[in-house]
């Protein structure tokens, strides 16, 4: 994956491969992102806490954390695993198809992850990719980021900067250090 | 749990690393005018043929106008996103983070 995103970016990104719940760049950002539900590839507390803290010691004094997760669904959490939902359709550019994908999911409620199987079907061929994604609750994130240090200054509940509420898509987080 | 560790540098990651240490010269620090963006792994496949086409076709348009528009409210004017590189972002980039693959294969 960083080597196709290093080819697309070029010089304009420095990629590195990582461990993000334990780095020092030697240097301080203003804004520090974690976008497009990653923060659910921490699965465990110890993860959430470690990374929050190297995110902090890296945040300059004015710096903003901003993160972004979906708002968990629970009529989406307990669908049945052979519930297949179609989640995308779009024009494949390298062929005349359309590239269809379709999830199906499982949820495991002690562990709170997600295990999403999406199978992208592109003419006769098709390819399938597995994600593990954490669940975290609306108060859940919050708390974490509190005890982390971290003081919430908005909450979105969407991309247009709606307020965060009970019907939102998403939890969109922008926090500075308390 | 492994934790490998892969790092490449640009002449920008240079100019930035200066300091002697994080801990012991903190006030000494320019911060990066730069976003730090931390992200999870993901197939190649799924890379190439998933989300690129997806932020290709708009499915990640908002999330990216989103991210681009907090940036440069917050001063970051030559950021960059994964999906749409802007040009002026050569001058100040990005840094990106990802976990290892196989951290997440051997959960």
């Amino acid at each position: 994956m960083i080597g196709v995103a290093r080819s697309r970016l070029g010089k304009s990104a420095e990629l590195r491969l990582a461990d993000m719940r334990r780095f020092d760049l030697c240097r301080e950002f203003r804004l520090v992102l974690i976008a497009f539900n990653s923060i659910g590839h921490l699965h465990k507390r110890s993860d959430v806490e470690n990374c929050f803290r190297c995110v902090k010691e890296h945040l300059a004094g004015d710096g903003l954390f901003v993160l972004s997760m979906f708002n968990p669904d629970l009529r989406l959490l307990t669908r049945r695993a052979d519930d297949v939902r179609e989640v995308s359709r779009y024009p494949d550019p390298e062929s005349e198809h359309d590239v269809i994908v379709t999830e199906t999911c499982s949820y495991d409620r002690a562990t709170q992850i997600l295990t999403s199987n999406w199978l992208y079907t592109i003419g006769g061929s098709n390819f399938d990719t597995q994600l593990l994604l954490r669940i975290f609750f609306p108060q859940e994130l919050d708390a974490l980021l509190h005890y982390a240090g971290f003081e919430i200054r908005h909450k979105f509940g969407s991309f247009d900067r709606t307020e965060f509420a009970a019907d939102s898509s998403h939890q969109i987080i922008l926090a500075t250090a308390a | 749990m492994q934790a490998l560790r892969t790092i490449a540098s640009s002449s920008h990651a240079l100019r930035t690393m200066s300091r002697k240490g994080h801990n012991s010269n903190a006030n000494a620090l320019v911060a990066s005018r730069a976003p730090l963006a931390l992200g999870g792994p993901l197939s190649n496949e799924f890379y190439k043929r998933g989300l690129q086409y997806e932020a290709q076709h708009k499915h990640l348009t908002a999330d990216v106008d989103f991210y681009r528009a907090v940036a440069r409210e917050h001063g970051d004017r030559y950021w960059s996103s994964h999906a749409a590189p802007v040009e002026s972002s050569r001058r100040s980039p990005a840094t990106v983070m990802t976990l290892p693959d196989s951290i997440s294969k051997s959960r």
